[in-house]
């Protein structure tokens, strides 16, 4: 399904006054008593911007917003209403082009979107409805519709668990479309209408669900059910557990029924794709001021002209000479109006020195880009049959300008397969050894092949990890889930072969597991039992209450009554969150190893109990139950319930798993690195961890300077640690610095000291710069130019030079399609080269090819071409030059005609000698264009014309071509227009060549040269390649597509570059290779379930640590550093919403979540 | 994109590994340095080189003179009268002399110029209707309003050729002598034909259907423009055939130049003639010319007799030479 550009045209905000809705099951409202009933959107999801009925008014509105085109408009307006040189129609008709293409690229787009939404409003589903299962279309439900889904089904709208198939009433959902986490997660419905498994019995189901108003956020839901059994009212909480998302998918159960509480465009996941403004590129910026710097010549170029015609008349027999008499209208009009309509009259003559065609080649350019990007096969991932989704491509020439990419540690870097390793236990040491867990120091043979006798801590401990998670169990036969399996099997200890954990949280996973081989199995999970085998021996607990894990506390808790009918909490998280609250155990010791695994690089969790009192329990019971129901700002009350029960703890020990490092990690981050791409790698773990992990990485260099920021405890401290390392950064010029940044110092960093630590980070002030658009508008200052300088020779009497119907075309018809070309098929430096030089990606990043200097370049090169063109041309039959041999003369449209042909070959030459990779294409194109250019100039000069007053083109072309000077000075001119670059070219590569030039010469010489040397690096490159490439595949097809995290991590690049697609496309595949893990970060992808704003992921991360307050801080900082406040305006909208996602997303509770290691600083640019 | 592609399997999705989708299409990159460059300089230097040596000797036996006659001879009469406008109407000839040190062998051209004649202004170029020139009726009797000021006379009734350009037709005539050693005189004849291109002639210039009328009689009910001094069906009272609207130097005239300053074809030499088939023999010559209303308000007027032979060696040398 293609989302290009999914745009909410009209913000919802639904204009519902109360705070909660209040939602009757299966819409049985109450017969008595005064119900208003609340209206609420239908199940439709609009993501189309236009109707039939609207598209022309409403998409002309939108494009006449744009300066270009209104600007065109108003030449247009003002051609007809006054006397001007040329028709209306020379702008009109371009205008109406440009219209009439950008009109029908976005209907398709918008068709595409209707298509979409189509599929996603007409798919079938099952609803409850007069007592029978009822099916309909998607767009049908209701709120409070009574839904049934279907294994492997997603859900049509965001729903209320009423019941499943299981006794327990839970089901397992993915939410990979959302937020990009593959793991099964359990949602629970309540007890009262779990039973109701049937269409009957919830047809006799009265009940009523409460609930806050949409937002968002997709997890965070407050609300509750009140069920009416036999006359008496069930009043039951609802939370995000609760909660089935729009978009999320039923897994491992068989079916579910659920009421529908968020339809449409009210369902969580439409909320977050409303926030999407249109995107615009930073091309688009800067094409916009180089705009207005044109905008600027053209008015003073029109003032100038006016000021000197009415110099030029002020003597009387230049104003009225005698062979042309004014009407008598002239006579008599106002001097002032005379003067303002001279004015138009000049800026009608100049206004095409403003291409409009630049905007649409731009759109055009992007727009079969965005094809190209579909098609690519290095971007498809053959495991999951996906292939690239462009869902803007406003936003392709970004892709090339990537400068930061910021990602996770866990599951990007690492493969998020977490292998327990070792813990420690009441303050020893042990590493588990064919399942066996093996104090320090000893071998790992026990003396005899029996079962070694855990004494009792190890022995609570293991239980401790075995029961303190969140783990489901799945079975083979997902058949038997609800009735608990083949109760022989679990005896007889075959189960484990049957049975398969699920967690959502790898750590949990690997932990069980670990817990299990060693001799504490985690057998089964049904209702509230939770039932552990020690050995053979099966034990069971209750649950009486999970204290979920949460981004704040990180750590989380069960209580559990023992089989001795005691109740115990069991705690596991991150040290720091748990150490502090202990107050017996091994505490130094047990904190001496977790550093220990910490240096290792292990994830680390520290594990604790506390044993209650019934009075105690009694007490903890009534609190967290009325914080759990409670309406009203139920989460401040959950935190007091949850701390007020976690403490006094009793500390067990430590364990310490090992998450893997991805294949090619080093690789790629080198890569990037080389490309001068700067990676911030953000982790919770602990800083000695995330060193040891970003060494072996490669994110941190062995010969790197590694400069810390570590443990700032106040606003001083930090400032003078910040100004030391910058003194160092000066200092130390060869060096590669490497920074280390804990949560703590950043917020403080970034509190008070932006701007040192921008200083610190920063690496080189960002330029703007374009290509394409330079080119495109050097084009038309020459093209204009000449008309400046003719009106020289005619005093001002705003004559045009060329005929009308060239004026129109030519920015249409006769220099249009080589630059499309040139921008969807130019390969400056060949694939696989790039692949092996990434430093490349630093010739074309910072929009270093969109600057200003590159502008004023064209610009001047357009201007003397126009020099060149008129002159030459002057010189060559000006005044008095007879150039047939029959002695006949030409006049002033051949003059002109001889002008325009000399400027359509050169810019056509021009733009040939710009491209380095000639395909058959290019060479059509190229060379059709001038051809074109010939062919209809013979046919419209061979024509009389009826309904034209004048005939001034009739065979002039002709008779221009019929003479061999013309001829030779077409060519002479145009070699002259064109030597002085070629002579620029050449010098410059040989004296200061870049190093995408030095690597065309390696790439042609690998080319042509010996066919086995050649083959060499290439093979070689394609197998890394391709090996890369699964990595990132691999990473990045489990949650999205590859291009919507390509786009993510662009966002934050500095500028763009109108530089054609195809260039950047050529190091996006260059990309594509250097990416990998880092690039393709799930992380990005979780936190944003649309496409793909970097900024809100940075904004995410840093909410993880710090709350809302921090991470808009970062965002404003990240904003001034890449120096693009617009862009990270609509960015920040956007991550308000999403900020949250991420940081539930991310597996919880590995220890200190404080680290923000930042890579490579080059001293160089600081 | 949107589009679900027919192909089962399980990689139905997987894009096609055509050249053209996986931007491979075989191409040739070349590039620009010394190398390649060079050559192919050295080359075009040395064509145009010879080019420019060629155009050089051939320029060596273009001759051109030039002579202004605005003041020249007893012209200077004329001028001051043109001066006056009153006496505008009046015809004045007047004779001027020059002599040719070198004789002018092979065509010879003669041209008439004009300085500072703006004939490129916007509202002058457009103030013509080539729908009227083309012939058609319609036009004739009701001309474009472009040709405003110039589309009716005081009576209402239109002009014929309508419009500015037309109007300021330049309309001196030359008549030429040759003067030799002995003092004989000899008319030098001129061909007052092919002096416009050819399609203009037989194209874009066409007299309104005749059928069995007189030309007069076609432009009955039009009036001659306001500067003219003869209709323009009578503009060539020697050749009947060449009047109307395919004049051939209305025609020339109505081809506007480009520059302020610029010349038009009045005639060619013509060679049959027995003492011109060489060319203008060295000798003495004298011009008489018929001074028209256009040599008014100070517009110079020049006359020039010349081999045409482009101009361009210099050019093309001072381009090639001096770059390398």
């Amino acid at each position: 399904m293609l989302l290009l550009l999914l745009q909410w045209r009209y913000g919802f905000d639904p204009p519902h006054q109360s705070e909660t809705r209040t939602i009757y099951v299966a819409n049985r409202f109450p017969q008595h008593g005064h119900y208003v009933p609340q209206r609420f959107a239908d199940n439709r999801i609009i993501s189309s911007k236009y109707t039939i009925w609207n598209f022309v008014p409403k998409n002309l509105f939108e494009q006449f917003r744009r300066i270009a085109n209104f600007y065109f408009l108003i030449i247009f307006l003002v051609q007809l209403m006054i006397d001007t040189p040329t028709s209306p129609i020379t702008s009109g008709l371009p205008l109406f082009f440009v219209i009439t293409v950008t009109a029908i690229k976005q209907g398709y787009e918008d068709w595409l979107r209707h298509k979409a939404d189509n599929e996603v409003n007409g798919a079938p589903v099952f609803v409850v409805r007069s007592g029978s299962l009822v099916q309909t279309r998607s767009k049908n439900i209701r709120v409070g519709d009574i839904v049934r889904v279907a294994k492997d089904e997603t859900f049509p709208v965001d729903l209320v668990l009423l019941s499943s198939d299981r006794a327990d009433g839970t089901c397992h959902i993915t939410t990979t479309s959302l937020d990009g986490e593959t793991n099964l997660k359990t949602h629970y419905s309540v007890g009262e209408t779990a039973v109701c498994q049937s269409v009957s019995q919830l047809e006799a189901l009265q009940a009523v669900v409460e609930c806050q108003q949409p937002d968002a956020d997709l997890y965070r839901f407050v609300g509750r059910i009140t069920v009416t059994q036999h006359g008496e009212e069930i009043v039951r909480p609802l939370g995000p557990e609760n909660l089935l998302l729009r978009g999320a998918r039923l897994k491992n159960t068989k079916e579910i029924f659920g009421v529908a509480v968020y339809t449409g465009m009210e369902s969580k996941m439409a909320l977050n794709y409303k926030c999407k403004s249109q995107k615009r590129s930073a091309v688009e910026k800067s094409m916009n001021t180089f705009l207005l710097i044109y905008l600027c010549i053209l008015l003073f170029e029109a003032i100038l002209s006016t000021i000197l015609k009415y110099a030029w008349q002020a003597e009387d027999k230049w104003d009225e000479p005698f062979y042309n008499q004014k009407t008598e209208q002239e006579r008599n009009s106002s001097p002032i109006l005379k003067f303002i309509s001279d004015f138009l009259a000049f800026m009608v003559l100049y206004n095409f020195i403003i291409p409009i065609s630049l905007y649409v080649t731009v759109e055009m350019q992007k727009f079969l880009g965005s094809f190209f990007i579909c098609w690519d096969l290095d971007l498809y991932h053959e495991e999951s049959d996906q292939k690239a989704q462009v869902n803007t491509s406003d936003l392709n020439e970004e892709l090339g300008q990537v400068e930061y990419v910021f990602t996770d540690k866990t599951g990007t870097l690492t493969e998020n397969e977490m292998q327990f390793r070792e813990c420690s236990i009441n303050g020893t040491k042990y590493r588990e050894v064919n399942g066996k867990l093996v104090p320090e120091g000893m071998t790992d043979d026990s003396p005899d092949g029996s079962l070694p006798q855990l004494m009792g801590e190890e022995l609570l401990f293991l239980k401790a990890v075995s029961l303190c998670h969140t783990v489901q169990i799945s079975y083979d036969q997902p058949d038997c889930l609800g009735g608990g399996g083949d109760p022989f099997a679990h005896a007889n200890g075959f189960s484990s072969n049957h049975m398969e954990y699920y967690a959502s949280s790898p750590d949990e996973k690997a932990l069980v597991e670990a817990a299990k081989r060693i001799g504490v199995a985690f057998t089964r999970c049904s209702g509230e039992t939770m039932e552990i085998k020690t050995f053979g021996q099966s034990e069971k607990y209750k649950l009486l209450h999970v204290l979920e894990f949460d981004a704040d506390r990180r750590r989380m808790s069960v209580i559990l009554q023992t089989p001795s009918g005691g109740q115990v909490l069991f705690t596991k998280g991150a040290e720091s969150a748990i150490l502090p609250f202990t107050t017996s155990g091994e505490i130094e010791k047990t904190r001496l190893h977790v550093d220990e695994f910490a240096l290792k690089g292990l994830r680390t969790l520290v594990v604790a109990c506390r044993h209650f009192s019934p009075e105690e329990y009694i007490e903890v019971d009534r609190c967290l139950n009325s914080a759990r129901t409670a309406l009203q700002q139920r989460e401040e009350r959950l935190q007091e319930a949850f701390s007020y029960t976690e403490r006094d703890l009793q500390l067990l020990g430590a364990t310490g798993v090992e998450d893997k490092l991805q294949d090619k990690v080093q690789e790629t981050i080198e890569a990037l690195r080389l490309a001068g791409i700067k990676v911030w790698v953000l982790t919770g773990d602990k800083h000695e961890t995330a060193v040891s992990v970003s060494l072996s990485c490669g994110h941190f260099h062995r010969t790197m300077n590694i400069l810390e920021l570590l443990q700032q405890r106040s606003d001083n401290e930090c400032a003078e640690q910040l100004r030391r390392l910058d003194r160092r950064i000066k200092e130390d010029h060869v060096i590669q610095h490497g920074l280390v940044v804990d949560g703590a110092s950043l917020s403080l960093a970034l509190r008070k000291h932006e701007k040192l630590f921008m200083e610190v980070c920063k690496n080189c002030s960002a330029v703007l710069c374009c290509r394409m658009a330079p080119l495109q508008k050097a084009k038309n200052v020459c093209f204009i130019t000449p008309q400046f300088l003719y009106q020289f020779f005619c005093l001002f009497s705003q004559q045009t030079l060329y005929d009308s119907v060239y004026l129109t075309l030519y920015n249409i018809c006769f220099t249009s399609l080589p630059i499309l070309v040139y921008s969807l098929f130019e390969q400056l430096v060949h694939p696989h080269v790039l692949q092996n030089k990434p430093g490349l990606y630093r010739d074309i990043s910072r929009n270093s090819l969109l600057s200003f200097r590159t502008f004023l370049y064209w610009t001047l090169l357009g201007f003397c071409h126009a020099f060149v063109f008129f002159f030459g041309s002057y010189i060559l039959m000006g005044e008095d030059t007879t150039l047939m041999g029959n002695g006949q003369m030409f006049g002033n449209w051949t003059f002109g005609t001889l002008v325009f042909t000399v400027m359509v070959i050169t810019v056509t030459l021009k733009l040939a000698l710009e491209t380095h990779f000639w395909t058959w294409m290019n060479h059509f194109v190229t060379w059709g264009s001038i051809a074109f250019y010939f062919i209809f100039s013979l046919f419209y000069g061979g024509i009389i014309w009826p309904f034209l007053h004048t005939q001034d083109m009739y065979f002039v072309f002709v008779q221009l071509l019929s003479s061999g000077s013309a001829w030779f000075a077409i060519i002479i001119i145009v070699i002259t227009c064109l030597f002085p670059d070629v002579v620029k070219k050449v010098f410059y590569r040989h004296l200061q060549p870049t190093s995408t030039q030095k690597n065309q010469m390696y790439s042609n010489r690998v080319a042509i040269g010996d066919d086995f040397i050649a083959l060499q690096p290439l093979s070689r490159a394609k197998s890394q390649l391709g090996k890369i490439r699964d990595c990132i595949c691999g990473l990045t097809y489990n949650s999205r597509s590859i291009v919507l995290t390509v786009t993510s991590c662009i966002c934050i690049s500095r500028m763009c570059d109108s530089q054609p697609v195809s260039v950047w496309y050529s190091f996006l595949l260059s990309l594509s290779s250097l990416i990998s893990s880092t690039f393709s970060s799930s992380t990005f992808l979780q936190s944003l379930p649309a496409p793909a704003e970097t900024l809100s992921c940075v904004e995410s991360l840093c909410c993880y640590q710090h709350g809302q307050s921090g991470c808009s801080r970062l965002a404003r900082f990240l904003e001034q550093m890449t120096g693009q406040c617009q862009a990270g305006a609509s960015h920040c909208q956007a991550s308000g919403r999403n900020n949250r996602s991420w940081s539930d997303s991310e597996n919880f509770y590995s220890n200190d979540r404080s680290i923000l290691t930042l890579s490579p600083i080059e001293a160089t640019h600081c | 994109m949107g589009r679900v592609k027919a192909k089962p399997g399980p990689l139905a999705r997987r894009p096609d590994n055509s050249a053209f989708k996986q931007q491979r299409l075989p191409a040739w990159s070349p590039m620009l340095t010394a190398n390649t460059v060079l050559p192919f300089f050295y080359f075009m230097a040395l064509i145009c080189m010879l080019l420019g040596v060629w155009l050089l000797l051939t320029v060596q036996s273009t001759r051109e003179m030039k002579l202004d006659y605005t003041e020249a001879g007893t012209c200077d009469r004329c001028f001051e009268m043109r001066k006056n406008v009153s006496n505008a109407g009046e015809g004045c000839s007047c004779k001027a002399v020059f002599s040719l040190e070198k004789p002018f062998k092979g065509d010879v051209f003669f041209y008439y110029g004009l300085k500072n004649f703006h004939q490129n202004l916007r509202r002058y170029m457009d103030s013509r209707d080539d729908g009227q020139m083309v012939g058609r009726k319609t036009n004739l009797k009701n001309p474009s309003s472009y040709c405003s000021p110039f589309i009716r006379d005081q009576n209402g009734l239109p002009i014929a050729p309508c419009g500015a350009v037309a109007n300021s037709i330049f309309n001196d005539t030359f008549t030429l002598f040759h003067h030799d050693s002995s003092g004989k005189s000899f008319k030098v004849p001129l061909l007052r034909r092919g002096i416009t291109w050819y399609t203009d002639k037989n194209v874009k210039f066409r007299n309104p259907k005749v059928d069995n009328l007189t030309l007069a009689q076609v432009f009955q009910g039009t009036v001659k423009p306001l500067y003219w001094q003869r209709p323009v069906y009578e503009l060539d009272q020697a050749d009947p055939t060449n009047n109307g609207f395919i004049n051939d130097d209305l025609i020339v005239w109505m081809r506007e130049a480009a520059f302020p300053n610029f010349k038009k074809l009045y005639g060619v030499l013509y060679r049959a003639d027995e003492h011109f088939t060489q060319g203008l023999p060295a000798g003495s010559y004298s011009i008489e010319i018929n001074y028209s209303i256009l040599s008014r308000g100070g517009t110079v007027v020049w006359l020039k007799l010349g081999v045409t032979r482009v101009p361009l060696c210099a050019f093309v040398s001072c381009v090639f030479l001096g770059v390398f």
